[in-house]
């Protein structure tokens, strides 16, 4: 940029005055700074519509309260029709009984045994519920978020520890179930999760918690500074109900072709 | 004057800073707050909305499938007979589930061995060893977890079936000041060692490509170990065993309809 006030100044002092020849070279400079901004603007705007079209993510403020508004809606009808799902389960449940009562190929309890291995049926009974949230906004945790890796090692060590069913915010774990993080959120069962994660285990409530709090355990790991996650529980609970596995069936072995 | 003109052209260019400076910050922080957030968040909630639509047809069939299994239960033309032939076909397709039947089926094999071409470097991982070359359990349950996230039906650790109540954990391994004092590692309270081989049956292309996304064998060679993955597909099909562990329940029991709340 040139600074014309130097060579003002000299001649000023010198006596002669040469004001049409600063003002032009005042209107030029501003000229030249205020077409070389709109460019810069302009090229800017530009670039910034042309990567919102190229990837789609021109979303405003209203776009994206209207998708939540149908993702809410679809979220709703699917758990009415997933609790529609368990009650017809427990009512063929009920059914089976009825039928094998007086039958003596003991086939009732099998099946209910490989249903509730499987992780395929309704089940009910005492265990423990812990819940496992992201470090507070303002902790100085290097690594404050909840991973797919916590929620997976705090599943794998209940099932070493006895429990006989888990499930992760009413998803059910099954011989179908992976647990994997999609940027901020974790998905079970295909079903996208955010924190807080409640989880829910059945077996034997003071063993499944000795498991979980031993000395160098998971949540000690999970509590320590550099972590710092926020986790309630666990507490024992007298009766935990969770539903089948509801994900897709495609998953299941039963449909190895 | 000049000094006149000097101090109108400093103005001139202080305001037309300012101006730019103030067009500037807006830009920017209306770049942060808006699109920033919108497009994270309308990502996450159109991926969502899509599994939600898919899941939404599958419940709908689930429940279909469920109720004409009640109605002919309840039918009264069905005799007990009847609803005990369903039961045995359904316990069939629950074993099958379960993992407590032999599986045949397309699939991968995994081998984790000894990288022979680091043997001069790396010590002898039955012993003492730097905690760089361990490798631990919480790693081998990803790897499971990862191929059952990404087309796995079913899976074996070392002919041990995986299944919902699998767990994975090496048993008396001690860690201090980066030296790992080793311990033994169990699936399915079993013993298993190296070479350690996962078989899954599955969608192969899927559970490689998330393989070499995730975990795959430049993983391993820092560890100097080496990650080998096959096809096993077509006459020579993957077999896999059935869960041998004692099926007991104790706390858990199928909820059904009709029973009185506790």
């Amino acid at each position: 940029m040139v600074y014309p006030g130097s060579g003002s100044r000299q001649t000023c002092q010198k006596g002669v005055i040469e004001l049409p020849h600063a003002n032009t070279r005042l209107i030029m400079s501003l000229t030249v700074i205020s077409v070389t901004l709109g460019i810069m603007m302009a090229v800017q705007y530009k670039n910034t519509q042309r990567i919102n079209n190229d990837s789609g993510w021109n979303a405003t403020n209203k776009d994206v309260q209207q998708a939540n508004v149908k993702l809410a809606e679809i979220q709703r009808s699917n758990k009415q029709l997933e609790n529609q799902l368990n009650e017809l389960n427990k009512k063929m449940v009920g059914l089976e009984q009825q039928a094998a009562k007086y039958d003596t190929s003991d086939i009732s309890k099998q099946l209910s045994e490989a249903r509730i291995l499987a992780g395929t049926s309704p089940i009910k009974g005492p265990g423990i519920v812990l819940t496992i949230d992201d470090s507070k906004k303002d902790s100085k945790a290097s690594n404050p978020i909840t991973h797919d890796t916590d929620v997976l090692q705090i599943v794998n060590e209940l099932f070493l520890s006895g429990a006989e069913a888990v499930s992760v915010n009413g998803e059910r774990i099954s011989s179908a179930t992976g647990i994997l993080c999609v940027g901020p959120t974790v998905r079970v069962n295909d079903r996208l999760m955010t924190p807080p994660y409640k989880i829910e285990a059945i077996g034997h409530p003071a063993t499944l918690i000795t498991g979980l709090t031993m000395k160098y355990g998971i949540i000690e790991v999970l509590k320590s500074q550099d972590r710092m996650l926020q986790i309630q529980g666990p507490k024992e609970v007298p009766l935990i109900k969770m539903k089948g596995f509801s994900g897709d069936p495609a998953k299941l072995s039963s449909k190895v072709e | 004057m000049g000094n006149q003109q000097i101090n109108k052209f400093k103005w001139s260019l202080f305001a037309v800073s300012l101006l730019l400076g103030a067009m500037l910050t807006i830009q920017i922080t209306s770049g942060k707050n808006q699109n920033y957030n919108f497009r994270a968040d309308i990502i996450t909630i159109n991926s969502s909305f899509a599994y939600e639509a898919k899941h939404r047809q599958q419940l709908l069939e689930s429940i279909n499938d469920m109720q004409q299994k009640i109605d002919s239960y309840q039918n009264p033309n069905a005799n007990q007979e009847n609803v005990l032939e369903k039961m045995k076909d359904d316990l069939d397709k629950a074993k099958i589930e379960g993992g407590l039947t032999p599986l045949k089926g397309d699939g991968i094999r995994i081998r984790i061995k000894e990288n022979s071409s680091f043997s001069a470097v790396v010590p002898d991982r039955a012993y003492s060893h730097p905690e760089q070359y361990h490798l631990w359990d919480w790693e081998l349950q990803y790897l499971i977890n990862i191929l059952h996230s990404n087309g796995a039906q079913a899976l074996a650790f070392n002919g041990q079936r995986i299944v919902t109540t699998t767990g994975i954990r090496e048993v008396g391994v001690t860690s201090q000041d980066g030296v790992v004092y080793p311990g033994v590692m169990q699936v399915n309270l079993s013993p298993v060692r190296m070479p350690f081989v996962i078989e899954a049956i599955g969608d192969i292309d899927r559970m490689k490509g998330t393989i070499s996304t995730y975990i795959g064998n430049d993983y391993f060679i820092l560890k100097g170990l080496e990650m080998d993955v096959t096809e096993v597909k077509g006459d020579t099909k993957l077999s896999l065993q059935p869960y041998s562990g004692k099926l007991h329940f104790q706390f858990a029991t199928e909820d059904m309809e009709g029973e009185t709340k506790p």
